[in-house]
């Protein structure tokens, strides 16, 4: 059942038009990590940012760069160290000369001023300088000594964890992972893609990436797209199961809840959670479901829409405890439980 | 966000009426499905819950039957109010309409979308979702989302009219083939009281033979049931037994009810006792048992004789088979009998544990209980019965026993009434007939009582 070729609106067609075309210019690159390179266009027309985890050599710098290109739109890498300092990261203030000879401050915009940010290996840098990229994910500006710049959107920051080599970084603080609209996972690619990046990467010629929008106009054609993603419908009883899914994921004893009323008891969570997911899980949830309609053809929102992007909207937000560590627990095995039991609840 | 033009505005809402025409058909269907569950479920419960009650009053005796019939009533009453609860439940609004439609036909929620937007202030995706819903119509038409027309619950309706019509067959089917006309008219059975066994009934079953005698038989007859009963309804409470009579009687009541059948159907055996002595009553009630209409005749005795013709061992001891042993072991009450008040009297049956009777020696034998010429006699004269094995008669065979439930009949003295007196009938003797007199009991030696006490003991 194909809507798009029903009714021929200009915003649905063209979304998932646009939306298919990047994906297959990233995918010239990018070999394998189709689900991931999905998540990744999701997010970034949900108008949210991105961790992306994976093995050194996963291709994960690779993948933000191929997304900047085949945006055109302009795209900075940031290497975090333990010695990056903020202004390193949001720009500083300088001395400048001028022409008549007089001294004054400017400021000197740092690296987040772009459209596309990769933060990479972001868990290497300590908290106070991770904590400079807040304001600029939340806010779209940053604030330097009481001056504030503003970024001009589209922005999109991904940042890169490396699950290795854990020794001298400093994890995330839980208020940074929760500005992540996604988290997505770059796993070891098999053996048909593997061999595919050795060819491709190997060879005297490089596949170029092209740009799906004109570079002048791609900012407002993405911006465009984006605001066609919040005129998609939700039903209020869709709205609900998204709520109710972040409620299951809340652990009966966190004295944070007010009103255990309508919690889903699931022994799993209640063992294994210390802090479920926030209220903006719940918006992720929402507007990642959003894209899923547009990309099949529909102005509303379905509840499978909602499961297709549960993995990627709660994993970073779940909290587990020791005994969950201990036991081997894995979140999104835990997710999975929780999606159950609310599916099993609606009937 | 820009407004669409009226005229696109007014096209908008024919196309949200015509799918919510649509679905509000669908509605009705949902729900005409729904009442016609809770009718059809409801009366497949009530009529195959009566016809599982008269088959059961067919099948079980009363207090079975009662208890069967609580059980089926807190059943149906269960099930009733769970199949109308849920039936309740299962009606749909329009938003469930939407919901179940999407959920039955794969629509994406487009449907839920619809009707729940449809009142609100809506996206500039609108009317692209009300063109596309309008133009997949065919894809929730009623008959893809919901083909049934008549419930399929109508099924179990059928499957208890036919459990029904089962019953029907039953309880009318023995009345018009007659069957009822079939049952022998009640005998009426002469016993000597001092060949009964008497022990308490079990208060669940129904009497099926009325007991009378002159006030001497019926007094022994309660002595035995007292004697019988004694040390059982000694623990037991009248008020019990009472108790269960009057629910045998409600649940009998309701059968007959249920099933058709008068209480004269059944028939009751009339069990007339008799104070005879036991040697003399022997014979009597063996023939009497065996072939009831030649009853005049044994009522008048001098059988004695003939009972020794007919088989050797007829007047045999403890180990001789045939019905006129005593039943010292058997005339013990079971457990399960002592709540009740009503005797169950049996002709008395071959038991090789009767020769403990004679270990009371001849002179402590009553002449009306443990007659002299009853098994001590028998056995103490036979030398093959004395040293024989006594647990295999050699004749049991030829022996039978039956158990008759009796209830004291309301003419009995025990009643209050006035006691049978038997009719007397006078015959004359044949020639090879001789009056009715016990055997005297042989003596024996006063040498040889130790051994042969020993050889009893033993």
């Amino acid at each position: 059942m194909s809507a798009a070729a029903v009714v021929e609106l200009p915003g649905v067609a063209d979304f998932a038009r646009a939306f298919r075309r990047i994906q297959n210019e990233i995918h010239k690159i990018i070999v394998g990590h189709r689900q991931a390179v999905e998540e990744l266009l999701i997010a970034f027309f949900a108008g949210g940012h991105v961790l992306i985890e994976g093995v050194p050599g996963s291709g994960k710098t690779m993948l933000v760069k191929t997304l900047g290109q085949a945006l055109g739109l302009s795209f900075n890498r940031i290497q975090f160290t333990v010695d990056l300092m903020p202004a390193d990261i949001t720009g500083t203030r300088v001395i400048l000369s001028g022409e008549d000879g007089r001294r004054e401050f400017s400021f000197s915009r740092g690296p987040v001023f772009c459209h596309i940010l990769l933060a990479d290996e972001i868990n290497r840098a300590t908290p106070k300088t991770q904590s400079a990229l807040l304001e600029a994910m939340a806010e779209l500006q940053v604030t330097v000594s009481g001056a504030t710049y503003r970024i001009t959107p589209p922005y999109f920051v991904l940042a890169t964890l490396n699950p290795v080599e854990m020794e001298g970084t400093y994890p995330l603080p839980e208020a940074q992972l929760d500005r992540f609209l996604f988290k997505v996972r770059l796993n070891y690619p098999d053996e048909t893609e593997l061999t595919r990046i050795i060819s491709t990467t190997t060879g005297p010629e490089e596949a170029q990436v092209e740009t799906v929008f004109a570079p002048s106009e791609a900012a407002a054609q993405i911006e465009a797209l984006k605001r066609l993603v919040r005129e998609v419908m939700v039903a209020p009883e869709v709205e609900q199961y998204a709520a109710r899914v972040i409620r299951a994921t809340l652990p009966e004893s966190s004295k944070f809840i007010a009103n255990k009323k309508g919690l889903a008891r699931d022994e799993a969570v209640n063992r294994y959670v210390s802090f479920g997911s926030s209220p903006r899980g719940g918006q992720a949830l929402i507007l990642g479901a959003k894209v899923c309609a547009l990309l099949d053809g529909r102005a509303n929102v379905a509840y499978e829409d909602l499961e297709r992007v549960a993995q990627p909207a709660l994993v970073h937000r779940l909290m587990l405890n020791y005994a969950a560590e201990a036991d081997g627990i894995d979140t999104s095995h835990l997710i999975e439980r929780v999606l159950k039991s609310v599916r099993d609840r609606r009937g | 966000m820009r407004q669409p033009p009226q005229s696109v505005r007014a096209s908008s809402d024919e196309k949200l009426s015509a799918i919510l025409d649509q679905l509000g058909r669908l509605r009705l269907r949902l729900n005409a499905l729904a009442l016609q569950r809770a009718i059809f479920t409801s009366l497949a419960l009530l009529i195959g819950g009566g016809a599982a009650l008269v088959l059961t009053a067919l099948a079980f005796a009363p207090l079975t039957f009662l208890a069967a019939a609580i059980l089926l009533a807190a059943a149906l009453i269960i099930a009733l109010v769970r199949s109308v609860t849920q039936a309740w439940r299962s009606r749909v609004d329009a938003e469930g309409t939407a919901s179940l439609a999407d959920r039955r036909v794969d629509f994406k929620d487009r449907l839920t979308t619809l009707v729940a937007l449809a009142g609100r202030d809506r996206s500039s995706l609108w009317p692209y979702l009300l063109e596309e819903t309008l133009t997949l119509q065919h894809e929730f038409d009623l008959s893809r989302v919901e083909r049934h027309r008549v419930s399929r619950s109508l099924y179990a309706l059928l499957l208890s009219g036919a459990l029904a019509g089962l019953a029907a067959i039953l309880v009318i089917a023995p009345a018009k083939l007659g069957l009822a006309a079939k049952v022998s008219p009640p005998r009426e059975v002469n016993v000597p009281v001092g060949n009964l066994q008497v022990r308490p009934s079990d208060p669940a079953l129904d009497p099926e033979a009325e007991v009378s005698g002159d006030p001497a038989a019926m007094q022994e007859l309660a002595d035995r049931e007292q004697e019988a009963g004694g040390e059982a309804a000694s623990g037991d409470s009248t008020g019990t037994s009472k108790l269960m009579d009057k629910a045998r009687d409600l649940a009998a009541a309701l059968q007959n009810k249920l099933t058709g059948r008068k209480p004269a159907q059944r028939p009751k055996m009339k069990l007339r006792l008799t104070g005879e002595p036991k040697d003399q009553s022997k014979s009597s009630s063996a023939r009497n048992h065996s072939t009831p209409q030649s009853e005049p005749e044994s009522m008048a005795g001098n059988e004695s004789g003939r009972g020794e013709e007919q088989t050797p061992n007829s007047n045999g001891g403890a180990s001789e088979p045939g019905p006129e042993s005593p039943q010292g072991q058997q005339a013990q009450p079971r457990p399960g009998d002592m709540a009740s008040n009503k005797p169950i009297v049996e002709p008395a049956r071959p038991d090789p544990g009767a020769a403990n009777n004679f270990s009371n020696g001849p002179s402590e034998s009553s002449p009306g209980r443990n007659a002299p010429g009853g098994a001590s006699h028998g056995s103490g004269t036979d030398p093959e019965h004395l040293f024989g094995r006594a647990d295999k008669p050699p004749a049991a065979k030829d022996g039978f026993s039956i158990t008759l439930e009796a209830r004291l009949s309301e003419h009995g003295p025990a009643a209050g009434g006035r006691g049978y007196v038997p009719p007397k009938v006078q015959s004359t003797l044949n020639s090879d007939q001789q009056p009715d007199e016990p055997l005297s009991r042989g003596a024996v030696p006063a040498d040889d009582r130790q051994t042969v006490k020993r050889v009893f003991e033993r």
